[in-house]
């Protein structure tokens, strides 16, 4: 029973960036999530989280709070195509709260945590005093989920953005976040996640032919995704000099 | 497709910054350096004066480093800045810069609280804090160490995640900037005479306050002033950048450096 429930959460988690080979093993709905979240579907993604929440109400198990938060992950990439930030603060902590659930149900999970950590670090640009009250929090589930599971990618990520994006005064190391994402890379380099998420930061840094490469690897395992294609479309129109902008 | 999530994301850079950076921002100032020393453990409000600010007693040199101490993680100084402060308040309950550095403890304190998840205590201690630092100002309307220190925790915290439905947010900015519009009106006779930091972060805080209340052309006007007044520095560097960028989106700025010393 244990190792069943182990291949469910394997199927689910490892999903999370993108998996396109994997799909055929996945459970329908996380198919339907996954490509309304690449197509920013927003209403789609929505019918699923209700879905999502309706279950983990009757089922009470980590597996279908871990489900939940997830779904409101992908709820929160596709809203960010909308400019909604009331939906996507809502979304977001929603979120929060299944990963929570998710937490209490095992405090053993890394993919718990990793969710619980990323979905309050979402939270944080929505949120008076955001970083005040999350940051902390957010970071130390991170690193929680990474001690539970020295190979969980999306811990790696969601860690390597906050490394990236904090002064280094308060902990942040851009070198840090750029270890962290190659490590995800040598971990599963058919992840998208990773290889985004490096060309951004390429792209940042203004390595263009760096994040053009990582871009290209993310746009091969799911070239769907409009999250991967809005990037593409920044180091694009970051090559036209007249056209740079600043991300 | 309109895809901001990275703007979005940007806003991590504040990342746990927020206090620090506020009331750093406000010991940083000049005004303190040009104050006589504090006869007495300032025990007592200064005086008002009528029109102009007041260059009050150095009440926080007394606390200040305690106080950046514990909001960086030292919970034994921030005990003795805080207990400093309740002895003060204990004596004189209207001393508004007792107050404004206590209530900037409370939201270390709260900060703390949301880290462990406790939201109910973090939330109680959050609003205290923001209402000790509001009170300051009211007790002080002149005190230019209470309006900078109050304005910009604000504004720090504003940089640090902004929900732009939240209406009590909004008031709290919008107070804070237009104290520091006061402060800078004070300080211009002399304004090329302060430090270029003091010079840089108070018109780094009222250009990423505007921009994050969606006032661009106010922003851009600070944006320029740094220009003129910070020249040569990173300051006039890092505001020529934002202002390149078209249309210009929400100016994020960390402070640097920080002042603690040794207990």
């Amino acid at each position: 029973m244990r190792w069943l429930i182990f291949l469910i959460l394997c199927l689910v988690t490892s999903c999370y960036p993108t998996t396109g080979a994997l799909a055929a093993e996945e459970a329908p709905e996380v198919v339907a999530a996954r490509k309304a979240r690449d197509h920013a579907s927003v209403a789609e993604l929505q019918k699923l989280v209700a879905a999502a929440e309706k279950a983990a109400e009757e089922k009470q198990n980590l597996e279908a709070y871990l489900r939940l938060a997830l779904f409101n992950v992908w709820l929160c990439e596709a809203i960010e195509s909308q400019q909604d930030d009331k939906l996507f603060k809502q979304a977001a902590e929603a979120g929060v709260a299944a990963a929570e659930k998710a937490v209490a149900l095992d405090p053993n999970s890394s993919d718990a945590h990793q969710l619980l950590g990323d979905l309050l670090s979402q939270l944080i640009p929505h949120v008076y005093g955001g970083g005040m009250r999350y940051g902390k929090r957010a970071t130390d589930e991170l690193e929680r989920a990474i001690e539970l599971n020295p190979k969980n990618i999306n811990a790696y990520v969601s860690r390597a953005i906050s490394y990236y994006y904090s002064p280094d005064s308060f902990g942040g190391s851009k070198p840090k976040a750029f270890e962290l994402l190659q490590k995800a890379v040598e971990i599963d380099p058919a992840q998208d996640a990773p290889h985004i998420w490096l060309a951004i930061f390429y792209l940042d840094a203004g390595q263009m032919d760096n994040a053009q490469r990582e871009i290209n690897l993310a746009l091969s395992a799911d070239p769907e995704r409009a999250f991967t294609q809005f990037v593409n479309s920044q180091i694009t129109a970051a090559k036209k000099p007249a056209t740079h902008k600043k991300l | 497709m309109n895809h901001p999530s990275i703007h979005s994301l940007r806003t991590l850079k504040c990342y746990l910054i927020l206090l620090a950076c506020g009331l750093y921002a406000a010991t940083s100032w000049p005004i303190f350096d040009g104050c006589a020393s504090v006869s007495a453990r300032a025990q007592t409000s200064p005086a008002q004066t009528a029109g102009g600010p007041q260059t009050t007693a150095r009440f926080d040199e007394l606390v200040r480093s305690d106080f950046f101490a514990g909001m960086m993680g030292d919970e034994a100084r921030l005990s003795r800045g805080m207990t400093f402060c309740e002895e003060v308040l204990a004596k004189n309950p209207r001393h508004a810069e007792a107050l404004v550095w206590h209530g900037g403890g409370l939201l270390t304190r709260a900060a703390q609280a949301y880290a462990k998840g406790e939201q109910s205590l973090g939330d109680k201690l959050w609003q205290r804090g923001l209402d000790e630092m509001n009170r300051a100002v009211e007790f002080e309307p002149q005190n230019i160490g209470v309006k900078i220190g109050r304005s910009a925790t604000l504004i720090g915290l504003a940089q640090a995640g902004w929900d732009s439905s939240d209406e009590q947010a909004r008031a709290l900015l919008l107070s804070a900037l237009t104290d520091y519009e006061k402060v800078y009106r004070w300080q211009k006779p002399s304004f090329h005479e302060l430090s270029i930091h003091g010079r840089g972060e108070l018109l780094f805080g009222l250009a990423s306050g505007w921009s994050i209340l969606g006032e661009r052309q106010k922003a851009m006007t600070y944006l320029r002033l740094i220009v003129a007044e910070c020249k040569g520095t990173s300051y006039e560097r890092e505001a020529r950048r934002w202002l390149d960028v078209k249309p210009l989106p929400i100016v994020q700025h960390d402070c640097t450096g920080c002042h603690i010393k040794p207990a």
